[in-house]
């Protein structure tokens, strides 16, 4: 890993990192975030896998942490002086695609807590949901933590899956 | 779509990406995305290639593929009919 000047019409230096690599620490990022509030919201906060879970944590903020202090960062939340105008359209495409995002998890956080509400008691199905009637601040936190770093996570991971930097070798 | 003739001028300059993305202001990354006709320029930018490599717009960028240069020469070089 180098650092290295990024644009040619900037003085910006970022962490730079081969698309492959930016590509495989969205997914483990973002995978990791989700999987942790999962993890944590089906099992509680008791669990022998208490440690495998704080990994997951760790995994998720790590890494879009370091997704956001790579190259793409600046593509993803660059000025428009500081990026080209090709640059500028994947930029616009990346954000409201990270819009969409948000709005379909609202939509089907609404959906999923509209189900489960309605949902037969767990003794005349036997199918228990595992889901509390007030919902703890705890689980709401996490679930604004999980928000919160994927939504701000999105846009430079998909300008990494966008990326054809392997094709331009001169 | 529109096709260029970028990387034939570029080529004939012998300019590199990079160093005709300094002298147009744009990402490197983006000379290639412009060459495989996976962008097309703005009006503004594709002046200034033009400028840069010293060719007319309409040189440069057209709305249908440009026919192969071999037949463009082969043509302007058929001696005259009599």
């Amino acid at each position: 890993m180098i650092l290295r000047k990024t644009k040619s019409v900037t003085n910006r230096y970022d962490l730079a990192i081969s698309p492959r690599w930016a590509r495989v620490l969205s997914v483990v990022s973002i995978g990791s975030l989700w999987g942790w509030f999962f993890l944590k919201f089906s099992l509680g906060e008791d669990s022998r896998l208490a440690s495998v879970v704080g990994l997951l944590a760790l995994l998720g903020v790590g890494g879009s942490m370091f997704l956001l202090a790579t190259q793409y960062l600046n593509q993803a939340y660059g000025e428009d002086h500081e990026i080209d105008e090709r640059e500028r359209a994947l930029r616009d495409r990346a954000h409201r695609a990270a819009l969409n995002y948000v709005l379909w998890v609202f939509v089907l956080t609404y959906v999923a807590l509209e189900v489960a509400s309605r949902a037969p008691a767990p003794t005349a199905t036997g199918l228990a949901l595992n889901f509390p009637a007030v919902i703890p601040k705890g689980i709401v936190e996490n679930f604004l933590t999980v928000i919160f770093f994927t939504t701000f996570a999105l846009p430079p991971a998909l300008l990494a899956w966008w990326d054809r930097a392997d094709a331009d070798v001169d | 779509m529109v096709h260029n003739r970028i990387a034939l001028f570029r080529a004939e300059r012998g300019l590199t990406r990079k160093a005709l993305a300094e002298a147009v202001d744009v990402n490197p990354q983006t000379i290639g995305f412009l060459e495989r006709g996976d962008y097309s320029p703005s009006v503004e930018l594709a002046l200034r290639l033009a400028q840069v490599l010293g060719a007319r717009v309409e040189m440069l960028f057209a709305l249908e593929p440009f026919p192969p240069l071999a037949d463009q020469l082969g043509a302007a070089h058929l001696p005259e009919t009599p």
